[in-house]
């Protein structure tokens, strides 16, 4: 949608044209071949995960998404960050999956509940 | 009466728009390079394609602008090819996307599409997916030209159709091999808990245009279409006919809303080589102007008048054509260079029959 739209009468005009012409996709069209529109049904969370111990970040760790595919590992300053589908909470899983190239931990999860915006995260493992 | 009525404000409707001119879907054309050798293939697409893909700094850097004018999560960036999968970069592509608030999805064969990349593009913020699929194995795999593109395409499905967050449809090009097992291959599809089936016929361009088994016969044209509308009144399956052409008695009866060709109104393509064009699919003789020497925003706002006044079309078999007015000229995929005649029309041929 332009932000600042210059003629707010047409915008009138889309809806009673739209509203008149019985048309209920005038504004969820596809090309031949494009994909649907996406009316994004999603939610963002990042964080950091440290160890418990030296509160340095920890690389390497995977992040899972309770019932969902998604995962992400933490990177060389211990971030990560995915996309969920919106549901009113999920189970986040940490898991050192790198033996102990990165030091060895053991496994966490948090419940994250679904708020407005966005969550973030502050994870710590413990030495196994 | 109700119809020419609802023709009528759709008409306007139609004409508010083009001078609204909101871009809402925009193509980027990321990579030439396919894993398939379609029969259809309206790209021209070849394996191994000298052209290289266009950086994602390049695309990114031309839509940026958008953001003053728009707000991004209305735009949907639409990653097509060639196969987008061959990207090994698409979910970085995807990440930067979200992070400038742009909304993503792909169209992919499937081919390549597992468990991992489903995770990774999911974890990315993709939200709408098409997956071509064009009937049965046999069928399938003729069109595709490759024999494992049924069980590829069939376990990305599977990933797809288990995600609560996607967007999603499957598309299939009705041709004369597939044409006989669309209402079995309806059924199968709702098995799979597919939502929604787009399905369209292949048009003379690219290299369809030199193959017959691809075409329909006027007959099965009407069939398709009735096939069409007595799908969707038993509402199993949301199924409808592609954008691709005005279908005159069938208009509304096989998708949600009139027949509008909105190439260059609220649609966009960046592709391969820079060109600023709508559809992907369009001639090339219509790009109006490339990101590595025009501003796309001001090629957006300020070009596309060959697609936003359609007065032109108004030659060859359109000139006195009587649905004219409703149908604006057909589809701006099927004009070409010489601008003389649209390349086929549905509604003609569909015509054909009943006289
Ligand atoms: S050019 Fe073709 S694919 Fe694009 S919107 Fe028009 S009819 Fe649909
Ligand atoms: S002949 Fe032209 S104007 Fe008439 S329905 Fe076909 S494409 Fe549209």
């Amino acid at each position: 949608m332009k932000a600042n739209f210059k003629d707010r009468k047409r915008k009138v005009l889309r809806a009673i044209y739209g509203t008149l012409s019985f048309s209920t996709a005038l504004f969820v069209f596809q090309a031949c071949y494009g994909t649907d529109k996406d009316f994004g049904a999603d939610y963002y969370i990042k964080g950091i995960v440290k160890s418990k111990t030296t509160n340095l970040p920890i690389p390497g760790i995977k992040v899972s998404v309770g019932n969902q595919p998604q995962y992400d590992y933490t990177d060389n300053s211990g971030q990560f960050r995915i996309y969920v589908s919106r549901a009113s909470e999920h189970k986040i899983v940490f898991e050192d999956i790198d033996s102990a190239k990165n030091g060895n931990y053991l496994p966490n999860d948090t419940i994250v509940r679904v708020s407005n915006d966005s969550t973030f995260l502050n994870i710590l493992l413990s030495d196994k | 009466m109700i119809n020419r009525l609802t023709h009528f404000f759709h008409n306007h409707f139609r004409a508010n728009e083009v001078k609204i001119h909101e871009l809402s879907y925009l193509f980027w054309e990321c990579t030439q390079r396919c894993n398939l050798k379609c029969l259809h293939c309206g790209s021209d697409c070849i394996a191994d394609s000298k052209i290289i893909d266009m950086p994602f700094e390049d695309f990114l850097q031309a839509i940026l602008p958008l953001k003053d004018l728009y707000k991004p999560d209305s735009i949907t960036v639409v990653i097509t090819g060639g196969e987008p999968l061959l990207r090994n970069d698409l979910p970085q592509c995807g990440w930067i996307l979200r992070e400038h608030g742009f909304r993503w999805g792909i169209v992919t064969n499937g081919y390549r599409y597992n468990s991992d990349i489903h995770a990774r593009l999911l974890a990315a913020g993709m939200g709408a997916i098409t997956l071509s699929l064009d009937g049965f194995e046999e069928s399938h795999n003729w069109l595709r030209g490759n024999n494992n593109s049924f069980n590829n395409a069939l376990q990305a499905l599977d990933l797809i159709s288990s995600s609560n967050r996607l967007f999603y449809d499957v598309v299939t090009c009705v041709n004369s091999r597939n044409f006989n097992e669309l209402s079995s291959f309806r059924d199968f599809l709702i098995s799979k808990n597919v939502k929604s089936w787009r399905l369209f016929t292949i048009a003379p361009i690219g290299r369809a245009a030199s193959n017959n088994d691809l075409q329909l016969s006027n007959f099965q044209l009407k069939q398709l279409m009735d096939f069409i509308s007595l799908s969707r009144t038993d509402k199993r399956i949301d199924i409808k006919f592609s954008c691709e052409s005005y279908v005159g008695e069938y208009e509304k009866k096989v998708r949600d809303s009139y027949f509008f060709c909105r190439a260059g109104i609220n649609i966009a393509s960046i592709l391969i080589d820079g060109s600023i064009s709508a559809c992907p699919n369009i001639n090339r003789h219509f790009v109006q102007g490339n990101i590595y020497h025009d501003m796309f925003l001001d090629v957006w706002e300020n070009r596309f008048d060959s697609m936003r006044n359609r007065n032109w079309t108004k030659t060859g078999i359109c000139l006195n054509c009587k649905d004219f007015k409703n149908c604006n000229g057909g589809a701006m995929h099927l004009w070409d260079e010489k601008q003389d005649c649209i390349k086929t029309c549905i509604n003609d041929k569909i015509r054909k029959i009943a006289d």
